[in-house]
């Protein structure tokens, strides 16, 4: 019987900071997906760590019934299918898991990453407490994009890799950002399979523009997002700022002593702080008054 | 663990900043990161310049601090060097 084989009617390489990324798929979601936040990204210059994703329909009868997208990673399939309508999607996750799980070339932390006057902060926090928005309202109000789910970290220098990319927003977060900013770009709302709304944002394009500036570390910020609170942004012993960044590292430890010490001298060379917030323009002004060096 | 002296696991990488008394220290064999405090600190420290008995290192590290090593810093010092073994911040020296 004749494998199956997808005709890609998507099949594009481009650069996404230090990946040089080819993306495949028969599925028009996925076209579209990077037609609308991606358009700013530059054509591969073949320098960066190769990645190879492709998202794909399943064959036979789920190519008509109820269609479905599977990803395909270097070759292999690491999630099970979803459906067909949350491809454009699957490829952002797919990103993800793949950045997260098989790039060892740099300390990697679960962490959102902006920049302003030449010196970066780190917002390391764990999924669901407002990372994302925050980072959001940063980069559209006129901080500089560097990643809204890695912090990359060149254990020769000590610098940050930008890998701006769209962002992910859910629930609330949502409309937040689509009433305080309506010119942003956003995907159509989609519902993940844990049953959350979201969409992706569209990263500036400035941001895309600058992706091959690495940054220093200046600020690293643990926010959690609090209803109802005031903003509150403590200064923290950089012990515990330390344990946090090891904590949402997915590969220090892979990288031995040689990634720890990267995570420790980023924090020696950084002032830290715990940050509650609820209210955006109350968190903008102070993270905009925080003093670089 | 009973065993009659303990040692510093050699290979351990340690981290102080000057803002608290915290310790960070990684295991490179395990890729585990643990917090410990000054006095866990000085706990280690004397295991590293010569290996002890638990009340060795009890009396040793009370005459540090200088406090008195009764019954119950006996026990903490015990209960210290227990968590210590499991995390393999510690090794058991068999005679």
């Amino acid at each position: 019987m004749p494998q199956f084989r997808p005709s890609f009617s998507t099949d594009v390489r481009i650069d996404l900071g230090p990946f040089d990324v080819r993306i495949r798929s028969d599925l028009p979601g996925v076209g579209e997906h990077l037609a609308a936040l991606y358009g700013d990204f530059p054509v591969s210059s073949g320098r960066g760590a190769y990645l190879d994703l492709a998202v794909v329909s399943s064959p036979g009868a789920r190519r008509w019934f109820r269609k479905q997208a599977n990803l395909i990673v270097n070759a292999k399939r690491p999630f099970l299918p979803l459906p067909a309508v949350l491809a454009g999607p699957l490829m952002e996750w797919g990103l993800n898991w793949t950045m997260g799980q098989h790039v060892h070339r740099w300390v990697s932390v679960h962490a959102a990453v902006v920049e302003r006057g030449g010196q970066a902060m780190i917002l390391a926090a764990p999924s669901g407490f407002g990372k994302s928005t925050l980072c959001a309202a940063m980069v559209f109000a006129g901080w500089r994009l560097l990643s809204d789910e890695f912090a990359l970290i060149n254990p020769a220098d000590g610098l940050l890799l930008p890998c701006p990319r769209p962002i992910s927003l859910k629930n609330a977060s949502m409309a937040v950002i689509r009433e305080r900013f309506p010119a942003v770009t956003l995907t159509p709302e989609r519902v993940d399979v844990e049953g959350a709304r979201f969409v992706h944002a569209r990263p500036p394009t400035e941001s895309v523009r600058r992706s091959a500036e690495r940054v220093t570390p200046r600020w690293i910020v643990m926010p959690k997002y609090v209803a109802g609170e005031r903003t509150r942004l403590d200064v923290i012993p950089k012990s515990r700022a330390l344990i946090e960044l090891t904590d949402q590292s997915f590969n220090y430890n892979y990288l031995g002593a040689a990634g720890y010490r990267c995570l420790a001298d980023v924090v020696a060379k950084a002032d830290c702080f715990a940050l509650e917030y609820s209210d955006l323009d109350d968190v903008l002004a102070r993270l905009g008054a925080l003093e670089p060096q | 663990m009973q065993c009659s002296a303990w040692s510093a696991e050699p290979s351990l990488v340690w981290t102080h900043y000057e803002d608290s008394d915290d310790w960070i220290v990684f295991h490179p064999s395990s890729g585990s990161v643990y917090a410990l405090n000054s006095i866990a600190h000085a706990l280690w420290q004397l295991a590293d310049i010569i290996p002890a008995s638990s009340s060795d290192l009890s009396v040793r590290l009370a005459v540090a601090l200088s406090r008195p090593c009764d019954d119950a810093f006996q026990a903490a010092v015990q209960d210290t060097i227990d968590v210590m073994d499991q995390a393999g911040l510690l090794r058991p020296v068999q005679p």
